[in-house]
């Protein structure tokens, strides 16, 4: 496996029909990567995010995890699926290191990595993701209901006090 | 053509700032200096990465296989949700009741508004 650093790769309106044989033959999910379409404005991207987004889907790939997928967009997308980033200076500093030969002791990490990101891709992410979706949403209402009560409770609270001054 | 490094001690380094320039002039082009520190620093650069790399994944992997499986099994969000429903329905009425009794402050104020409009 190589370093999971951030790959560019850049995708001509030439290559849409050969989207899944370009994320193949690049090995995207097992690094973190940087889609842009550099002959695209911000109105075709829709529709490419969608073709992109079925071919991860055809693949089994998640654009999150192990290792981010993200879409170069100036403008924002409506979309959740992918995570975007406005320019390349917003790329996580974490993933641009120089590439070098990797030492003995360097190798042993690597293997650690690759294994722990193969275990990742083993879960089954995308309905984890559904879970977590469903469970923000349950927090909220919870969260609602929670003022609601505190809400109450302050306005009875106030009321009886008001009316205990009044028979003082 | 690639750049010919030259690597220098910190002492070594220390002592010939200030020279940078004339180096340029007297050495050969594409030449790069650098202290023993800067290569020792890049040595550590992939190591750091990788490490954290791996701790990293160990986390995503830890939420993915432990965490997340014991909220499935015992969450507890329906059951507050229910029993908080269940409080905001009792306050609901109770607070209806404290507004509807004679002398409330509602009270008040609709008699007082009823009074000016009709009398």
């Amino acid at each position: 496996m190589k370093l999971p650093l951030i790959q560019k790769i850049d995708i001509l309106p030439s290559q849409f029909n050969e989207l899944e044989v370009i994320f193949k033959k690049n090995a995207i999910g097992s690094g973190p990567t940087l889609l842009q379409f550099p002959e695209l404005d911000g109105k075709n991207l829709g529709e490419v995010y969608k073709m992109c987004e079925e071919s991860f889907k055809h693949l089994g790939i998640n654009p999150r995890f192990p290792y981010p997928t993200y879409i170069l967009s100036e403008v924002g997308l409506k979309q959740t699926f992918f995570p975007e980033l406005k320019s390349t200076r917003a790329i996580p500093k974490h993933f641009i290191k120089k590439i070098k030969r990797i030492k003995k002791r360097e190798q042993s990490l690597l293997d650690k990595i690759t294994t722990l990101s193969e275990r990742i891709k083993n879960h089954n992410i995308s309905e984890d993701l559904k879970y977590l979706t469903n469970k923000s949403s349950k927090n909220k209402e919870l969260r609602n209901l929670c003022s609601e009560k505190d809400f109450y409770l302050e306005l009875i609270e106030s009321i009886k006090g008001s009316n205990r001054d009044e028979v003082i | 053509m690639a750049k010919k490094k030259i690597f220098l001690s910190d002492q070594k380094k220390k002592d010939l700032e200030g020279f940078e320039e004339i180096f340029d002039l007297i050495g050969e082009e594409n030449t790069e200096i650098r202290s023993e520190k800067e290569i020792q620093i890049e040595d550590y650069e992939i190591f750091d990465f990788l490490e954290k790399e791996t701790l990293r994944l160990e986390k995503i992997d830890h939420f993915f296989t432990t965490h997340l499986p014991i909220d499935k099994r015992y969450s507890q969000t329906n059951k507050l949700i229910e029993k908080e429903k269940g409080d905001v329905a009792l306050l609901r009425e109770e607070l209806i009741d404290e507004l509807r009794r004679e002398g409330s402050g509602l009270y008040q104020f609709i008699s007082n508004l009823f009074a000016k409009s009709f009398s």
